[in-house]
């Protein structure tokens, strides 16, 4: 049996920004490869799983949650030895002063700190978040020759924050999104014997979410599934945020009432909670669910998908917070869609 | 190779019109490659069959149409008036010699209210209609001149130069074995939203998927920061705006760069887009990247390059050709 | 002996970087300087507010003679002295809880200004000397306005709700930065962690008053090591301590920020490597001249990096010190520091260790 937290932290160590996902093919598979009838990294740099039922015959389903995490990469060297990056997937920038992160140098990795200006230095009008080409990565050199020796142009850079336990099965963390639908989905396959599959389970670990290159829809035009289960995060219900777009903490899996998705499979799904009696927190996400639903559901001739999410605090930060009961019920969620017959089909 | 340029960056053809300069560049390749073949789009395919045991299908795609502007209204006094086709930087391209597809004459200018008119010269509505309609296309004249060292200022680089660095690869391979399949591309419909290439690659399903397109530097007068520059070589992406590259084919470049011994750069573009994503987004997926031509005031009519970075790219393209993916 | 006997300036230094200190609960800091200090000084006070003062008491060998006949000591250039009183504060920058919500969120009031955007995110320690939690700072997300302004500052500690939060926390608790202490840079010359302004200070008090007995140094002045409390708020604790110990002259030991990050330039302030800044003048104090010139001397003397502080900005411990009672000539030593204020300050080690030769040097010098 795979413990979830355990896995959720062994994936986030992991480095996978995008354009960098197939490098993270060899540690995933030596961490459950062996728990899977196949395992490859596809052209389109997506990690599949597959677990195949024992029942011939079965038709296949798709479950996806994208691989790759929010991350930066280096683009020049400033003549005092600092680094200058981008960003790759959405970095709210007013954080990154002062904040720790990792530089992936070839020779190895590199601890590095963005600067910020003392409060006693800063001149008037000098106070706006800072733009991508004046945040500057201290890594302890000082001249350009130094630095430029150990880090190479598009030297990919992420956060450090290892992350915390908290009270109440809380966790904090970086890269959970969305490592933890990653991880959950490998955890709720893992637990289902073959002989109860009513289908032959794809796991995609998607490639380029975060920037809009949706590698799931690679993947679903490779696989060709009969449905497709769009797992991600989505906005814990916290200050600031509205009663219809967040789930609260220990409250279950959130799952998305769209026009992008399929309704009927959708409320199969819901009726499949309600006999589990699972909390669950439906949300209307009209037009786009922000996930890679939109790049899958079109592939072909279509295919219906439907959208089930984690609550995450601190989106895209450092800092990422989400409650393990959720991910714990999301498992078993994904467990009984496995195993239903019925679930696809168009009746 | 300065003979070839005049020539490929001659023809008017803007983004839907490309008739003209496909003719000219089918014309060109047809001797070095083994069939060519156009789609329902436009785009020209010019394929060379490969000789290795595990040969992969290469698609290298250059876009050739140019930004532009087609007509949508002749008024009474015998102005033009348009709709651009792609980003057009009227900085540029105010006060300019515009030259219609037919070959005829006019001058872009603003008019009174913060727009822009043509003047082809005629006296009213009916003289203009002699000469020009409704739909027809044109784009801002340019001649390629040299400027000091290698260095060439023209348009439209964006990106007929992509297009000469391919030819000129079949070229130099004519007789020549390579390793995999190899589809050179020659698409339609870039400066829209890279269209031409998403049929292309749909066509042909490649492997590999290497775009050759221009990119800005970061040696110009004011310039915001930015890695390459002119004379620095054949630019390898890493990452525009449209696409974040494959960072296995990003290596695999690098390295037959070194190998060849070719003069290299490494680029990061904040903006821009380019058919590599439209290549990495079809089908089942492929390798995706590009190498691109360093240019100076990208989307004006005075775009400068280096022929150094040209002959670098044309190496580069001819050794990715033989690579053992 | 202590534990941290054996300790180098730097391990003691992440030792202090790493606990919690925010001004008005000090508490934690102070014990552990405690007991460094204890086998080293002759005798360990805390005032009214909680400074701890070690002193190395003159020896009696140096006491100078009160014979007229006897040939006087030149002592031309040195300055008079009876009391030296070294200060650091050991208090770093926090906040307070003001409030938990509903939730289980905690609200929060700076202690000292603070930008909100330097919060958000972060992870954090609240508490009180006797108990600490961890935590860390809600971020809203960016298509909902994000995180620019203080009111939308919360903390998160896992509480189900307000009462679970409450059997951890209370109103009137305090936070901090939680942040790693690292070694950084291609040589490890750099230091990364919170707080180094001002346990560095700290480290570099423990480590003289450690020289001076092992070397069994005889004065003919009598030192105050001062570990000072509140100085982020006002410098409460340097106020009543000189107005106890009334010293002749003051030294203050802190971190001061500087930029390096766009090279030298008019208004860079100082340069990480180079050594102590020596500073003549801040927002709250003009420095003694001859206090400054002696010590800007005797690095000159000794071969030990210094350097003038280039930059009028910001103020410390001196600004009570001088003026208190019937005042002291001050000085401040204070080492380059970038990112002051925030979670991760960074620092040279070289400079550290520059500052303690070149204090321990102006002891000497001062004989």
């Amino acid at each position: 049996m795979l413990e979830y937290k355990t896995l959720l932290r062994q994936l986030c160590g992991i480095m996978s920004i995008p354009g960098c996902e197939r490098s993270a093919f060899g540690d995933v598979k030596a961490l459950v490869g062996d728990r899977f009838d196949d395992m490859y990294c596809d052209p389109a740099r997506n990690i599949v799983l597959v677990k195949k039922s024992a029942n011939p015959g079965a038709p296949r389903i798709m479950l996806d949650a994208h691989f790759d995490e929010v991350g930066m990469i280096v683009t020049g060297v400033t003549d005092e030895g600092y680094l200058r990056v981008i960003n790759v997937g959405g970095i709210d920038r007013q954080l990154l002063p002062a904040s720790d992160m990792w530089v992936y140098a070839p020779q190895g990795k590199l601890y590095g700190v963005f600067a910020s200006l003392a409060p006693h230095l800063v001149k008037p009008g000098q106070d706006k978040v800072p733009e991508w080409k004046e945040l500057l990565l201290d890594i302890g050199c000082r001249t350009k020759e130094e630095a430029e020796k150990l880090v190479p142009l598009g030297t990919p850079v992420g956060y450090y924050n290892e992350g915390d336990d908290l009270p109440n099965n809380r966790i904090t963390g970086r890269g959970f999104d969305d490592k933890t639908c990653a991880a959950g989905l490998i955890c709720a396959v893992d637990a289902i014997p073959a002989e109860d599959l009513a289908f032959d389970v794809y796991i995609t670990l998607s490639s380029g979410e975060e920037v809009g290159g949706g590698g799931a829809g690679r993947a679903a035009f490779a696989i060709q599934p009969e449905l497709a289960i769009i797992t991600d995060v989505n906005f814990a219900l916290t200050p600031g945020v509205s009663g219809d777009e967040g789930g609260k903490f220990g409250e279950g899996p959130m799952i998305s009432l769209s026009a992008v998705t399929d309704r009927r499979l959708t409320k199969k799904i819901i009726a499949l909670a309600d006999k589990l009696e699972m909390k669950h927190k439906k949300v209307v996400e009209a037009t786009s669910t922000g996930t890679n639903s939109s790049c899958v559901y079109c592939v072909n001739e279509g295919i219906p998908v439907a959208v089930v999410s984690i609550p995450l605090a601190n989106m895209h930060s450092f800092n990422e917070s989400l409650c393990l009961d959720d991910a714990e019920a999301f498992i078993k969620l994904i467990g009984e869609i496995v195993k239903d017959k019925e679930i696809g089909g168009t009746n | 190779m300065f003979n070839l340029t005049k020539k490929i960056l001659k023809p008017v053809s803007v983004s839907g019109r490309e008739e003209a300069v496909v003719g000219v560049i089918a014309e060109e390749i047809a001797p070095y490659v083994d069939s060519l073949t156009t789609d329902a789009m436009g785009n020209l395919i010019a394929f060379k069959a490969g000789v290795g045991e595990n040969k992969k299908k290469v698609m290298f795609a250059a876009h050739i149409d140019e930004i532009g502007f087609i007509v949508t209204y002749i008024e009474e006094n015998g102005y033009i008036r348009f709709n651009t086709l792609g980003g057009i930087n009227f900085t540029s391209a105010s006060f300019t010699h515009v030259v219609f597809e037919s070959g005829l004459r006019g001058v872009l200018v603003p008019d009174a209210s913060g727009s822009h008119v043509v003047d082809i010269g005629a006296k009213n509505r009916k003289e203009a209609e002699r000469r020009v309609k409704i739909g027809d296309t044109f784009a801002v004249v340019s001649d390629i001149v040299k400027l000091a060292g290698t260095r060439v200022a023209g348009r439209p680089m964006d990106d007929r130069i992509g297009a000469v660095v391919l030819i000129e690869a079949a070229k130099r391979l004519k007789g020549v074995d390579v390793k995999n399949d190899i589809y050179f591309c020659f698409t339609v419909q870039e400066e829209v939203g890279c269209r031409g290439s998403k049929t292309a690659a749909y066509a042909i399903m490649p492997d590999i998927g290497i775009a050759l397109d221009v990119t800005a530097t970061g040696d110009t007068q004011g310039a915001a920061p930015m890695a390459v520059k002119l004379g620095g070589g054949a630019a390898i992406k890493i990452k525009d705006s449209s696409v974040v590259c494959d960072r296995g084919l990003v290596e695999i470049m690098k390295k037959a760069a070194e190998a060849g011994k070719i003069k290299h750069q490494f680029e990061i573009l904040t903006g821009g887009g380019t058919d590599t994503s439209s290549m990495q987004q079809t089908g089942i997926g492929c390798l995706a990247g590009c190498i691109s031509i360093p240019t100076r005031y990208i989307h004006s009519s005075v775009e400068t390059i280096d022929m150094a970075d040209v002959e670098e790219s044309v190496k580069l393209t001819m050794a990715l050709c033989d690579v053992e993916y | 002996m202590s534990k941290y006997e054996n300790y180098t300036p730097t391990e003691l230094l992440r030792e202090l970087s790493l606990t919690f200190g925010p001004s008005g609960c000090e508490g934690n800091v102070a014990d552990i300087i405690k007991e460094f200090v204890a086998p080293y000084a002759d005798e360990v006070t805390s005032d009214r507010l909680g400074t701890v003062i070690a002193v190395y008491r003159r020896s009696e060998d140096c006491v100078r003679s009160a014979d007229p006949d006897e040939e006087p000591v030149t002592r031309e250039g040195k300055p008079e002295i009876d009391k030296l009183m070294f200060a650091a504060h050991m208090d770093e920058v926090g906040f307070m809880i003001k409030s938990i919500d509903g939730d289980g969120y905690l609200k929060i009031a700076a202690l000292s200004g603070r930008d909100p955007k330097t919060l958000a995110g972060r992870n954090v320690t609240v508490g009180d000397e006797t108990k600490q939690y961890k935590g860390y700072f809600g971020v809203k997300p960016a298509h909902l306005g994000g995180s620019g302004n203080f009111d939308s500052l919360y903390i998160d500690i896992g509480a189900k709700n307000k009462e679970d939060a409450e059997k951890m926390v209370a109103p009137g608790d305090f936070g901090t930065y939680r942040s790693d202490f690292v070694r950084f840079g291609p040589d490890g010359a750099y230091l990364k962690g919170k707080a180094i302004d001002d346990r560095l200070g700290c480290t570099v008090l423990c480590m003289l008053l450690k020289k001076l007995r092992e070397d069994n140094v005889k004065l003919p002045y009598d030192v105050y090591f001062c570990f000072t409390v509140r100085e982020e708020i006002g410098s409460s604790g340097a106020q009543t301590a000189a107005n106890k110990i009334q010293p002749d002259i003051g030294i203050v030991i802190e971190a001061t920020a500087v930029d390096e990050t766009k090279g030298k330039q008019y208004g860079s302030v100082a340069k990480q490597g180079a050594g102590g800044c020596i500073s003549f003048m801040d927002r709250s104090t003009i420095y003694d001249r001859e206090v400054y010139d002696f010590v800007l001397e005797t690095a000159k003397k000794h071969n030990i990096p210094a350097q003038p502080k280039c930059y009028v900005a910001g103020g410390n411990d001196a600004g009570y010190i001088h003026k208190a009672g019937v005042g002291a000539k001050c000085a401040a030593i204070s080492a380059p520091t970038q990112y002051i204020h925030t979670a991760s300050n960074v620092v040279k080690e070289s400079d550290m260790l520059s500052i303690i030769d070149l204090a321990y040097a102006v002891m000497m010098e001062m004989k």
